[in-house]
């Protein structure tokens, strides 16, 4: 059972499941502005500013795909919009090869603000929805700010479910 | 490095077209996706219970630290709507109860007699672009996909996906909402009445038998016949509030109003959390007048609609003219406050189209 754990896939499905019981149990209810954070944007992101491009993306396919199964929307948009946060997380990280800790939280909030303002271009191009709107523009305010915070915290749980040293 | 490249575009490329096979499948409905979505649903409800309780403290607090101020005010602010509301519910309550008797005599669809679920509200949605709850009743109870669920104040949306004790509820806000409705405009003394002065009263007599007699010149009740088996009370189910039997020995008083207000039919749409639903009116008669602000926006029904008629939705708050024959969009007030719900019914109710099918 230990030894399993020590394999990245059973890091990245612990840790997606725990992230999804607390976006979908705690973070839904608790809102910044009426904005619900994107927990499994954030670890995408921060899967591929820590791993890189491959890395974010297929981590954050995963993630996505966990989300979709407990939304109503059509399985596979979020896993394209996740896998696509990390993919872009990990072309800002791809720039200073390892960046100084606030470039990389900043490389987060843009990533994941960006995958979660995907979203509904995603929904809009396939249910041909009107434009969203204002909103739009404050849930990316929004997510830019509050996951650029937290990114700290989850840039070393993304190293660790990847089994990537620590950066000297 | 150019391997890299390589095969670097090779795993996006990959988790794109699978993303796309995904999405194509689950539009075109699936039965391996849904059976995956209701496994996963199952097995994943321990670990989200759990998580629930283990932060039920931090939520309450972070709750009690930032709305306790709105709250008050709120506690506040509704203490004097009640008040208002006291006087006008009683007069409502007796239309609502004769409105229903009338349908019931005259063999129409009403919502007495509809069965309900009372579901409790478990789950916001975990999404900033979809307006949806969870709720802790499904399959076992007889909730099907497209059901509508209404609270104490009216329609809140409709059911989109079931589990067997579990359901998710597609919210009047949602963009991905559409729903029949009717257009009601306020009787005002422009219209020859008000609602405060009935013009004419009348009693229908309580033999089950009895013919009802038209007056000279009308014909709205001739040939309707009470069937023998009418129950003398209708317990009313919408809006919540059950109507006890008013019904006199001598008969059922039914105000009638001569020149009620023309109705309007059209489709409302959900716009998202921060607009308010819009309906597009697709058969006004503009010879019978506009829509007015303040019109009662209600669940129009028909055989393949997945509400039945005269659920309560809301008020017209505002009508945006369009040129052209597309008619005015028309902003809707919802009765329902969709951001704060705790409890909710699910109406066991199945468009008439389904249930020939």
């Amino acid at each position: 059972m230990l030894a399993a754990l020590g394999r990245p896939w059973m890091r990245i499905a612990l840790v997606g499941i725990t992230l999804l019981a607390f976006q979908t149990a705690v973070f839904s209810e608790i809102r910044v502005a009426g904005v619900v954070i994107p927990l499994m944007l954030l670890m995408s992101a921060s899967a591929g500013v820590v791993g890189g491009v491959d890395r974010g993306a297929v981590v954050g396919f995963a993630l996505g795909a966990l989300a979709d199964l407990t939304l109503v929307s059509p399985l596979g948009l979020g896993a394209l919009t996740a896998a696509a946060t990390g993919a872009l997380g990990g072309t800002l990280r791809a720039r200073p090869m390892i960046p100084p800790w606030w470039l990389a939280a900043v490389g987060v909030g843009l990533a994941s603000a960006m995958g979660e303002t995907a979203f509904p271009l995603g929904q809009a191009l396939l249910a041909q929805e009107p434009w969203v709107g204002h909103r739009w523009w404050q849930v990316a305010v929004v997510v830019l700010v509050v996951n650029t915070l937290l990114a700290p915290a989850v840039l070393p749980l993304a190293r660790w479910c990847l089994r990537l040293p620590r950066p000297v | 490095m150019s391997g890299s490249v390589f095969s670097r575009r090779r795993v996006l490329l990959g988790l794109v077209l699978t993303a796309l096979l995904l999405i194509t499948l689950d539009l075109r409905g699936n039965p391996v996706i849904d059976g995956a979505r209701e496994g996963f649903g199952r097995a994943f409800q321990p670990v989200r219970d759990a998580a629930q309780a283990v932060v039920r403290p931090v939520r309450n607090a972070w709750q009690g630290v930032f709305t306790v101020d709105d709250l008050r005010r709120e506690n506040a602010v509704l203490r004097d709507e009640i008040e208002r509301q006291r006087g006008a519910a009683i007069a409502a309550e007796a239309s609502v109860r004769e409105a229903q008797e009338l349908l019931a005599l005259n063999g129409m669809q009403t919502l007495a007699g509809l069965e309900t679920v009372t579901a409790r509200v478990v789950g916001l949605s975990p999404s900033n672009w979809m307006q949806t709850i969870e709720i802790d009743q499904g399959r076992d109870r007889g909730i099907r996909v497209g059901m509508p669920v209404v609270n104490a104040a009216g329609l809140v949306g409709k059911v989109t996906r079931v589990s067997a004790n579990r359901s998710v509820v597609m919210l009047v806000t949602d963009r991905d909402f559409t729903l029949a409705v009717k257009v009601v405009n306020p009787v005002t003394e422009a219209d020859g009445a008000t609602v405060s002065d009935p013009i004419d009263t009348r009693t229908l007599p309580r033999d089950p038998l009895a013919r009802v007699q038209p007056r000279p010149g009308e014909t709205t009740w001739e040939d309707r016949m009470i069937e023998p088996d009418e129950p003398d009370a209708v317990e009313s189910d919408a809006g919540g509030g059950v109507v006890s039997d008013a019904t006199t020995s001598a008969g059922v008083s039914v105000l009638i109003r001569p020149g009620l207000a023309p109705n309007d039919t059209g489709a409302l749409e959900g716009q998202g959390a921060d607009q308010r639903p819009r309906i597009s009116l697709i058969e006004g008669n503009p010879r019978l007048g506009g829509v007015r602000v303040g019109a009662v926006v209600m669940t129009a029904g028909g055989i393949s609609s997945v509400a039945p008629p005269d659920i309560v939705v809301g008020r017209v708050s505002r009508v945006v003219e369009r040129p052209g024959s597309g008619g005015p969009l028309l902003d809707v007030e919802l009765s329902a406050d969709v951001t704060a719900l705790n409890f909710v019914r699910v109406l066991l109710y199945r468009p008439a189209l389904e249930e020939v099918r």
